[in-house]
């Protein structure tokens, strides 16, 4: 999955292949219901502060509401709204434009999951100077 | 594969279909079973995770085993600024996994 992945981001030219990479790994469990929905951090639409990063769904309950991923060019308008559905299916987004993804609840009574493999690429070696 | 590069130089971003990546039933099963073990985020936002960092030169993929996580307030509005101590994901483990094949 990886090596698909630098496989995709070399041709990109998001990164810089000449110099040393970051590719984090980050596994998420959104896991939530109505009345305590599991969301995202920042809540709304953002850039991240890596150059790529691969947004890959692992799982998805059948009672999972919400978890739409939205594109946007501009604060106040939505360009498009991504629903990952399938496991593996996948959303690359850049610094080219805000994304973001709405909070899950679940349509019955028991608690949903949503599972996100994040694959990200920067050159930025030394992040302490994010802290 | 042109056509997606096409969308990223074009869109800056682009939609990967599930069958780009290989995985077999077992290897799907087994990292879908991995997010049963993940630790509990001490953030808000119902969340369950883990990270690990690796650095990639020359065509070598190497562990990163310093490495933290932590996003810039410039970008993340809500947690940026903090050093996270998320729980690393093994090398062993991510094998297991079949990420890094």
């Amino acid at each position: 999955m990886i090596y698909n992945n630098i496989l995709l981001a070399k041709q990109s030219n998001k990164v810089d292949f000449n110099k040393k990479i970051n590719i984090g790994i980050h596994q998420v469990r959104y896991f939530g219901s109505s009345s305590s929905p599991s969301y995202a951090s920042p809540l709304w639409l953002h850039r991240d502060d890596e150059n790529l990063v691969f947004i890959h769904l692992v799982n998805l309950s059948s009672n999972c509401i919400g978890g739409n991923n939205l594109i946007s060019y501009e604060p106040n308008k939505i360009e498009e709204m991504v629903y990952l559905k399938h496991p593996l299916d996948t959303l690359l987004v850049t610094k080219d434009h805000l994304h973001a993804v709405t909070p899950i609840g679940s349509n019955d009574n028991k608690k949903a999951y949503r599972d996100i493999l994040l694959i990200t690429f920067d050159n930025e070696l030394d992040i302490t100077n994010r802290i | 594969m042109i056509e997606l590069i096409k969308q990223i130089k074009e869109k800056g971003y682009c939609k990967i279909n599930s069958n780009f990546y290989k995985f077999t039933d077992k290897e799907l099963y087994n990292l879908q079973d991995s997010y049963l073990k993940l630790p509990k985020d001490t953030f808000h936002g119902e969340r369950y995770r883990a990270y690990t960092k690796y650095i990639y030169k020359n065509g070598d993929l190497m562990v990163d085993n310093n490495g933290f996580y932590a996003q810039s307030k410039q970008y993340n509005y809500d947690l940026g600024g903090f050093h996270e101590n998320l729980n690393q994901l093994k090398v062993k483990y991510l094998k297991v996994n079949y990420l890094i094949i």
